[in-house]
């Protein structure tokens, strides 16, 4: 196979001036997007009003289920105990969290994708080998839910 | 006799709207619900072949214009906001690793070995960003490996085929080759 001659890349300082300007614009771009507060988002936990925080009853450990709103915790529920939360932002967009007992999954979105829903379930026996791990997130919402082992929870 | 300016506009503007082809077809292959329904965002990145035969056979800035273009086109097009930060942050980390991992002739080895490279760095881009939108640290471990591995294999296929294009263009460029543009 003969060698290809390929032209010599003489303008890497400018290249590297413009990808560092598409990072600081990226930067930028992300910025823009709107941090939500206290009042921007309802929560309902099993139908009627919640203010969120630790719902986890005192339980000496096992797996509790944490959910973020744009990083921020907003609702720490026990595994083990059969809830359906619903997660309502005020600038629309709405989420239902269903647990189990031995489950988690979205069980509603009204996202565009759905990816959210088509994660599927999280287990205590998939949650190691699932391919998100503990995650479900709807991404558009920013909104995440987490599994994880819980430390001691004094309530 | 058409300037090589006008050449060159033609030139990228038909590679960007086969770059936005490319996309919009790749989204018609819903790679993550084969794979089992729990794998969002991956996709075959068809449009990376077009970036490899930009770092390959013209400049770095031509590749750059491209992909600026192909993400904020397509996503303006196909998408969303959200979608051109995901692309954004996916398409330069890519770019970044293939202008680097180039070498000087492009073997079928390291066309892949790039190929294979841009891929996995866009992945990570995106995961990156979405991880930093959701607020979720944590994504990064639970779901970098599986993406990066399908990433890799993703990597072959359009390194293979962007070889195909690159080996016959360059050949046939062989005796007048000038830099950036082509017979």
């Amino acid at each position: 196979m003969r060698k290809m001659k390929v032209s010599a890349d003489r303008r890497v300082p400018r290249l590297i001036g413009v990808l560092a300007a598409l990072v600081i614009l990226t930067a930028v771009l992300l910025a823009f997007l709107p941090r939500r507060a206290e009042g921007d988002y309802a929560l309902t936990l099993d139908g009627s009003a919640w203010r969120g925080g630790t719902a986890a009853a005192g339980r000496e450990s096992g797996l509790r289920v944490i959910v973020t709103l744009d990083g921020r915790e907003i609702a720490v529920l026990p595994f083990g105990e059969a809830h359906v939360l619903r997660v309502t932002l005020k600038e629309g967009g709405s989420n239902e969290i269903t647990l189990t007992g031995d489950s988690v999954s979205m069980t509603e979105a009204d996202c565009p994708n759905q990816d959210c829903i088509h994660m599927g379930a999280v287990t205590a026996e998939n949650l190691e080998t699932r391919v998100m791990g503990g995650f479900i997130v709807c991404l558009p919402h920013r909104l995440a839910v987490e599994v994880q082992e819980g430390e001691a929870h004094g309530e | 006799m058409m300037s090589g300016q006008t050449n060159r506009i033609a030139r990228l503007s038909i590679m960007i709207a086969l770059m936005l082809v490319l996309g919009w077809l790749d989204r018609a292959i819903p790679l993550g619900s084969i794979l089992g329904g729990s794998l969002p965002g991956v996709k075959l990145g068809l449009a990376n072949t077009v970036l490899l035969y930009a770092v390959y056979l013209m400049n770095p800035g031509s590749a750059l214009l491209l992909l600026t273009a192909k993400v904020l086109l397509s996503g303006w097009l196909f998408g969303s906001f959200s979608a051109i930060l995901y692309s954004l942050s996916g398409g330069i980390l890519s770019l970044a690793a293939m202008l680097a991992l180039r070498g000087q002739n492009p073997a079928p080895g390291r066309i892949i070995l790039t190929s294979v490279a841009g891929a996995m760095a866009h992945n990570l881009g995106q995961i990156l960003m979405a991880a930093a939108v959701a607020g979720t640290p944590g994504l990064l471990t639970a779901y970098l490996l599986p993406l990066e591995g399908i990433g890799a294999a993703v990597g072959c296929v359009t390194g293979a085929a962007a070889w195909r294009v690159i080996r016959a263009v360059a050949g046939r460029r062989e005796g007048s080759e000038r830099d950036g543009e082509g017979a």
